[in-house]
């Protein structure tokens, strides 16, 4: 039987189906029956949820335009008055 | 009972009458290796030389190192027998129990923690050893003699816990307490980031000897074409080489049993999932003179499942890799699984053999730090054989990139519209809001400015990514610096995060704030993580990177990067627990 020490370096590639099968099978069984164990991954897997949940930014008004701005000025450094 | 059937023995034989003589009993390790006499004959030798009797460090710290080894191993067999020897020299069973679970609480010399603890970390994290800890031995006193004795001694520790785990050896006595493995052997394969501290190796003085005026060398260039630089750093104990030739004709060149070959695979495939490179290096080579070819070896070390080997010889590496790597998991239906695809029993014992010797060899190679004979041959820094290796989707940038790098302009922007948000939202959660805008702007004009670069080796989204990224630190590198320095000094990255928040959390923590007061709560959480844990998270829970873009992005080994996104994603529920667990906000 695995330890909780083990199933907590484990829990992260568990998340993300990142392990051997027999490993696998040895962390469900673990946590099967710790409550501890259950508590951390079941939080930390609803963590991760709400961060991906939420997740959007609102994007400063024409960002894209201040880009492309600045790149043909690059590419035009004789007509940019700014360069000399 | 031992995993494997044991041979008639007479009393006299010689390994047999030499281990009662030194140890007052014979170990059940050695009856049940009957089977293959000579490995128990090459094993004896190397016992004498390196373990038995007093030379630079005494007999007694020796035994304490392997009690000390087969603590980290939590190897019971290996705990009951060098316990029984310790207290019949008159050791305290509560010393050697402190020993076992946390040597900084035994009551010894502060030099014999300090070389205990070295011996520990070179059995547990050998990627950490460096020239530093070597030059902190002789500090404390230790010559170069007696600290190539700790390593060698921590090899033969490493061997012993192999060789028990794998002929399932009945121990002899009580074990006494056997610690957890938590902090043990699974970490491996799971190497600190980073480069060894301080200068590169061999470690250790040394005497140069020649093949003409030391036999063993002479051995070693008649069976290899070369002596390989992990022996000629030891001579400054010309037995233990002496002793370790034996073992490698009679182990390794032998062909009686299990075929040379087949031995070499197993050689190569445990040293690459150990990230051994020396090792790597070395029975490439050896595979190489044995006619195999490179792109074998290569596949061999990366992934033996796709070596289009025999199915015979693929299950004798997974037996071998199991062993090396989970022991816990190891057991008699490794045995029989191995019997029942035709292996005998002296078979599957050579292939135990085998798996220690290669133990032995990385955990010495690591110690002296030995530098590879020949060109390394691969880099790999992945653990192997996990599930779900992630293979890079095609990428839908390809076209546009094509085109920007012809000088269409218009292509270009058409690439800003489609990765703005996702950048800006990674960006701003490095440099916050204020400077937000500017490093994003930053970011692409570097992009388009370096276009013709970028060669397709990763998706063009990583490429980006890995510029802002870069583009945001480099602007804030001096708080980094900082955050660093007090990261350090609060965080041990050898030591588990500890969870403290352990109450349920509530069923949909989502309805339990309005939307924009989670976002400010998640955000919050992310913006105080420390920026290398918060950037492995970032890519991974927003960006939906996968963790080999991840690795990519930050300019990480796989494994390091995983190490840091676990830390960063515990800290972050910790962070949030507060707000959702049930108890906290008074649910429950």
């Amino acid at each position: 039987m695995i330890s909780c020490n083990e199933v907590l370096a484990e829990l992260s590639d568990y998340l993300d189906n990142d392990l051997t099968p027999e490993f696998r099978k040895a962390l469900e069984a673990h946590l099967s029956h710790c409550r501890t164990c259950q508590v951390i991954y079941d939080s930390m897997h609803k963590s991760l949820r709400l961060v991906t949940e939420s997740s959007t930014f609102e994007l400063p008004e024409g960002i894209t335009q201040g880009i492309m701005t600045k790149i043909r000025a690059r590419l035009r450094p004789n007509l940019d008055p700014e360069k000399p | 009972m031992a995993f494997l059937p044991e041979a008639a023995v007479p009393e006299d034989y010689g390994p047999f009458v030499a281990f009662r003589n030194r140890l007052g009993f014979l170990p059940n390790l050695f009856r049940a290796q009957t089977l293959l006499p000579r490995a128990i004959e090459a094993e004896a030798g190397i016992a004498e030389c390196v373990l038995f009797g007093d030379k630079a460090l005494s007999r007694m710290t020796k035994e304490s190192v392997i009690l000390t080894i087969a603590g980290a191993n939590a190897t019971p067999y290996c705990l009951a027998a060098h316990r029984h020897v310790l207290l019949a020299a008159g050791r305290k069973e509560a010393d050697l129990d402190r020993m076992v679970t946390d040597v900084h609480r035994a009551a010894l010399p502060a030099n014999e923690t300090q070389l205990l603890d070295f011996c520990r970390r070179l059995a547990v994290h050998p990627r950490s050893i460096g020239s530093q800890d070597i030059q902190e031995l002789r500090d404390s006193g230790f010559s170069d003699e007696a600290i190539l004795e700790a390593i060698q001694t921590t090899a033969l520790g490493q061997f012993l816990c192999t060789l028990a785990t794998g002929v399932g050896a009945e121990p002899d006595f009580e074990t006494g307490p056997v610690p957890d493995r938590g902090n043990g052997r699974k970490e491996l394969q799971r190497p600190l980031g980073g480069k060894p501290n301080g200068g590169p190796g061999p470690y250790l003085r040394y005497v140069e000897r020649t093949e003409r005026d030391f036999p063993p060398f002479a051995f070693f260039r008649e069976s290899f074409g070369f002596v390989p630089n992990i022996f000629r750093a030891q001579t400054l104990s010309p037995d233990v080489v002496e002793a370790e030739a034996r073992v490698v004709d009679t182990v390794l060149l032998s062909e009686d049993v299990l075929r040379r070959v087949q031995k070499e695979y197993v050689l190569l495939a445990i040293s690459a999932a150990n990230l051994n490179t020396y090792c790597v290096a070395v029975h490439c080579e050896m595979l190489r003179g044995l006619g195999i070819p490179e792109e074998t070896s290569d596949q061999i070390a990366l992934d033996h499942h796709l070596a289009s080997l025999s199915e015979a010889d693929t299950a004798l590496l997974d037996f071998a890799l199991k062993l090396a790597t989970k022991p816990t998991e190891y057991g008699a239906a490794d045995v029989a699984l191995l019997r029942g695809l035709g292996f005998s029993d002296t078979q599957v014992l050579e292939a135990v053999v085998m798996t220690s010797l290669t133990q032995f060899l990385n955990t010495l190679q690591m110690g002296l730090g030995t530098i590879p004979d020949m060109e390394p041959r691969l880099v790999f820094d992945s653990p192997r054989h996990q599930a779900g290796t992630e293979s890079p989707p095609a990428d839908e940038d390809t076209e546009l990139v094509a085109r920007s790098q012809a000088g269409d302009v218009a292509a270009f922007e058409e690439l800003v519209l489609r990765h703005v948000g996702r950048i800006y939202r990674t960006v701003v959660r490095i440099v916050g809001k204020n400077d937000a805008e500017d490093e994003v702007q930053n970011a692409f004009l570097k992009a388009f400015e370096h276009i013709k670069e970028f060669r397709g080796g990763s998706r063009f989204s990583t490429w980006l990514t890995r510029i802002a990224i870069n583009e945001a630190l480099s602007r804030h590198r001096k708080s980094m610096k900082e955050e660093t320095l007090e990261e350090d000094r609060l965080v041990d990255e050898e030591q588990p995060f500890r969870p403290r928040h352990l109450h349920r959390w509530a069923e949909d923590p989502e309805l339990a704030y309005s939307r924009q007061e989670t976002r400010e709560l998640v955000d919050r959480a992310l913006m105080n993580l420390p920026t290398k844990y918060r950037l492995p998270v970032l890519l991974r829970d927003v960006e939906e990177l996968s963790s080999a873009e991840a690795a990519s992005v930050l300019g990480l080994p796989l494994a390091t990067m995983k190490t840091q996104l676990l830390r960063g994603r515990m800290m972050l529920r910790e962070a949030l627990a507060p707000h959702f667990s049930r108890q906290d906000r008074g649910i429950a």
